[in-house]
């Protein structure tokens, strides 16, 4: 099957491995990745931020990259939650509104693709790892992902999957959010960190790289030994 | 100058000028329980009220009751009883010797009382709830002021859900729902200090309900 | 209109500091282990009493819808309900703003030679600063749930929706009673109840007005409910010789079959509880031959911002809120830094967007970005609304109406829109980009000094190490693969 890829800009920016990542778990789920270099941004910084008439402008900019019918497979349920929504942002009856209407459906998030659309249960991975899934919020009360990476997870050998209470609680990034208020966001992700730090784990795993580097960036100063994963690193390893 | 009146309802009405009405949502609410047996509904109206603080007691007819009753008095030590108007509660607490005051007139004298004792017009078993018609007995404060209240509830009042016990009160004031309809659903609590549960903050501390005519 | 004490119509407003507030409120311990054991309380609970329910869903959807219909044709419903509670004798009133509101309220008390008058809680007494206008009038309102007394003697405001001294230890309150009160400073939660119980038990009896808030009304009857658990509305509403109720105009629905269901909805959401202890439904004054319970039943229907939010498509639906604080007991945000930082009545996610809709986004700027929009707000919420939709809404407002706010933030995003629409434009802006992003986030100097002065690296780096950006991008390395 023939997918496009949406990479996002984070991961394009500041993580291109977990790209590379992406793309070696979709071959091997038989996949064939065609990446457009059109793409930038979903504009979901400056729509989060209020600043409407920017955050159409990239989507345009979205709409256009990603036109065609294969379906397009997002390495974060954050972006492909604002993809799904694009046509929030623009007037109905535009041509632009019909374009991102037509978008919605073909997009997914990457591990609902990999389960829910491909069938996928297993990959062969050589991770070896104590880990626990970190719920991202836009994946998984905008998509309704909260299985399907957990299955691949399990799925994977090396992998022992341990449960935090706080899986589901937000990680305290919601995009200007941790800059704007950054007490506040830390606290927040303090919450879960001094659950997580207690169970003696190799890595947290996402499929958001933002809430990544928030954790990341925290544990990082707490000292800790814990790694950040995404999904698509530890499914590819 | 307008009144407020007609200046909220005139901003109300320009604020929905362009706005299309709603599909109406008449109808009845999801979770409704089905019809259950009069066993069912007294098992149920029992763990839920006792679930909540509340005790229920089964008895067989009235002369139970007042004997009953008789017993709670004694075992609590009740002095002054303050009873509604209902010939039950008279058959009953005269049954065992009370002599009610009849409260209401006297704040003061009701206020000083040990227990109330009234009637409910349905309990609802779904909830473990009571529910109390201001035009059928006069227990607003009797069922309030004192520190315990005691219900007495004839099997034939105990409905299944809070629809049917409501849908009978929306017309039992001549066709319109009566000044005050009580639901009662436990004891009086509060969990403003810490969460923790105290009981009888305003309102009763004890909640008995005296089912009468189950075939205990 | 002029307007008492200040010129906003929310009382004791100061949604505009909530930055500053919530910094203080993340230094308070005591506070933040006080709100995490309530808020995880009546998480849980909730969740407990919904796994007995399994159409919860249902009951949700049919909420929703009831309020959508309620909403869309207020007018009429409001028009309705007039006609049905005036002809079974309540008195109707009706107040624009704050100011009529508490004029109509001190009105009442002058015609009825009041000095005591008894409340039972309501958000919307709070919103309207009514105790502080009766006050100035020598008047004394007396709050009586447990909690709203205790915030009353200690001077302050609700922190919470359903528990207003949330932020209250009990030794702090037992130290309060011993001030005020002249109890030992040592009491537990059950004997500082009962010093409540004893006092207000003599206040209600000599109070001339009750006063409570509504939380439904139903058009078709010209009736109003009440829900609480503590019986202090009934004996406030029982006792004194006028019941005054006041609500918002939102709050009415349809039909009293309607009822069923929001009986169903609120308690679970608010308190976890399949049903309060107590549920009002008043309709009018005693009939003959009644002879207990209030000789004047009155209802003040206020405004004060609400019709302007009915205008609003998005919007609309933030007055569907049945006012039941599930929102704020799962809410990241609220659980750090509690009600009080929102410098508004109503604190949480649904204080959120309701604030600055009512005082105007001016008033309220920091407060609908006081969110990670994690949603979790939504996903509780008894009638669906959409509160993260509805906090990016009013997010658009602060851009669109205060052009000239955050200039720096305005000027990134525009530049970052201006690269981001062009691919072109994008990868020279990347490739320029990344290099200082790297040296920002290195162990060097000029790192130091970008991660000091840059904002967005300077509010990044308070807490959290900066991520380096990749020397070679995804698609670089993706097109080197392809050729």
């Amino acid at each position: 099957m023939r997918v496009s890829l949406f990479v996002t800009c984070l991961i394009d920016q500041l993580r291109p491995e977990v790209g590379e990542a992406t793309v070696a778990v979709l071959e091997r789920a038989g996949c064939e990745v065609h990446f457009d270099p059109r793409q930038t941004c979903c504009g979901q910084p400056a729509c989060n931020s209020g600043y409407r008439e920017d955050a159409r402008a990239v989507a345009r900019q979205a709409l256009e990259a990603l036109e065609g019918d294969d379906p397009v497979v997002v390495p974060s349920g954050s972006c492909a939650a604002q993809l799904v929504h694009l046509a929030d942002l623009f007037e109905e009856g535009s041509s632009e509104h019909a374009r991102a209407k037509a978008l919605a459906p073909r997009v997914h998030e990457l591990s609902s693709f990999l389960v829910d659309e491909l069938g996928v249960e297993s990959l062969p991975s050589g991770y070896r790892g104590r880990v626990t899934w970190h719920d991202a919020c836009h994946g998984l009360r905008d998509l309704g992902t909260r299985d399907q990476p957990r299955r691949l997870l399990r799925a994977v050998e090396g992998v022992d999957l341990v449960e935090m209470a706080s899986c589901e609680t937000c990680c305290g990034f919601g995009g200007t959010f941790s800059v704007k208020m950054p007490e506040l966001s830390v606290a927040m992700a303090d919450r879960k960190l001094d659950e997580l730090e207690q169970a003696g784990l190799d890595a947290v795993v996402s499929a958001d790289l933002s809430c990544l580097m928030q954790l990341g960036g925290r544990l990082q100063e707490r000292g800790s030994s814990v790694r950040t994963l995404h999904l698509a690193e530890v499914l590819a390893g | 100058m307008t009144s407020a009146r007609e200046a909220v309802l005139g901003a109300v009405r320009r604020a929905l000028d362009k706005v299309p009405a709603a599909p109406t949502a008449a109808g009845p609410s999801p979770a409704r329980p089905d019809d259950w047996t009069a066993a069912e509904r007294v098992e149920r109206f029992r763990a839920k009220l006792e679930g909540v603080g509340g005790v229920v007691h089964e008895v067989a007819d009235a002369a139970a009751a007042a004997t009953l009753l008789g017993e709670l008095r004694d075992a609590g030590g009740w002095s002054e009883v303050a009873i509604s108007d209902e010939p039950l509660v008279a058959e009953v607490t005269g049954g065992c010797g009370i002599e009610g005051f009849d409260g209401g007139s006297d704040r003061t004298r009701l206020e000083a009382c040990d227990v109330g004792v009234t009637t409910a017009q349905f309990a609802v078993a779904e909830t473990g709830t009571l529910v109390l018609l201001s035009s059928a007995e006069r227990h607003r404060l009797t069922s309030l002021l004192p520190p315990v209240h005691v219900a007495l509830v004839p099997l034939e009042r105990v409905v299944t859900g809070l629809g049917d016990a409501l849908g009978h009160a929306r017309t039992a004031g001549d066709g319109s729902p009566p000044p005050l309809v009580t639901l009662i659903t436990g004891p009086s609590r509060t969990g403003d200090i810490e969460l923790q549960m105290v009981m009888g903050v305003h309102g009763p501390r004890d909640l008995h309900v005296i089912l009468i005519g189950a075939a205990s | 209109m002029k307007l008492p004490e200040t010129a906003s119509n929310m009382a004791h407003l100061n949604a505009n500091a909530f930055g500053a507030a919530a910094r203080a409120a993340l230094e308070d311990q005591p506070l933040r282990s006080a709100l995490a054991k309530a808020t995880d309380t009546f998480a849980d609970r909730r969740g407990r009493v919904l796994d007995e329910m399994p159409a919860w869903e249902e009951l949700r959807t049919h909420g929703n819808a009831i309020k959508a219909e309620a909403l869309s044709r207020l007018d009429h419903h409001l028009a309705h309900f007039v006609r049905e509670a005036e002809a079974r004798g309540t008195k109707v009133h009706f107040a624009r703003n704050r100011a009529e509101a508490c004029q109509v309220v001190e009105g009442l008390a002058d015609r009825l030679g009041a000095r005591t008058i008894v409340k039972s809680k309501s958000m919307v007494t709070e919103e309207i600063g009514l105790n502080a206008a009766l006050e100035a009038r020598g008047l004394e309102p007396v709050e009586t749930d447990l909690g709203e007394w205790i915030v009353q003697l200690a001077g302050e405001t609700p922190s919470h929706i359903i528990v207003p001294a949330i932020h209250k230890s009990k030794d702090e309150i037992a130290r309060l009673f011993q001030e005020k009160l002249g109890t030992d400073g040592d009491l537990d939660a059950e004997e500082l109840t009962a010093v409540a119980r004893k006092i207000l038990r003599g206040t209600y009896l000599e109070a001339e007005l009750g006063i409570s808030g509504v939380n439904f009304a139903i058009a078709e009857t010209g009736s109003f409910l009440v829900l609480e658990n503590e019986g202090n509305a009934r004996l406030s509403t029982s006792l004194p010789r006028v019941h005054l109720a006041v609500m918002g105009l939102e709050k009415l629905l349809p039909r009293w079959q309607d009822l069923e269901t929001f009986l169903r909805l609120l308690p679970r959401s608010g308190t976890g509880q399949h049903l309060t202890s107590y549920q009002s439904i008043f309709t009018g004054p005693k009939q003959s031959p009644e002879d207990e319970g209030p000789d004047e039943v009155h209802v003040l229907i206020l405004d004060n911002g609400r019709s302007a939010v009915l205008e609003d498509d998005v919007a609309r639906e933030t007055l569907a809120c049945i006012r039941c604080g599930a929102c704020l007991n799962v809410c990241p945000v609220y659980r750090q830094v509690g009600g009080h930082a929102y410098g508004s009545v109503y604190p949480g996610p649904i204080g959120a967007i309701v604030t600055p809709q009512l005082v105007g986004t001016e008033s309220a700027v920091p407060l609908p970005s006081a969110s990670s929009l994690c949603g979790a707000c939504r996903d509780v919420c008894p009638v669906k609304i959409d509160i993260p939709r509805i906090l990016l809404h009013l997010r658009g407002k602060v851009v669109e109406r205060m052009p000239t706010r955050a200039p720096l933030e305005r000027l990134g995003f525009r530049m970052w829109s201006l690269a981001a629409r062009s691919p072109r434009a994008w990868r020279i802006a990347t490739r320029v980009g990344r290099p200082l992003a790297r040296l920002a986030a290195s162990p060097s100097g000029v790192g130091r000094l970008a991660r000091r002065l840059v904002p967005p690296l300077q509010g990044w780096t308070h807490g959290r190490a900066l991520p380096r950006a990749a020397k070679v991008s995804f698609r670089e390395r993706y097109a080197r693969r392809e050729a």
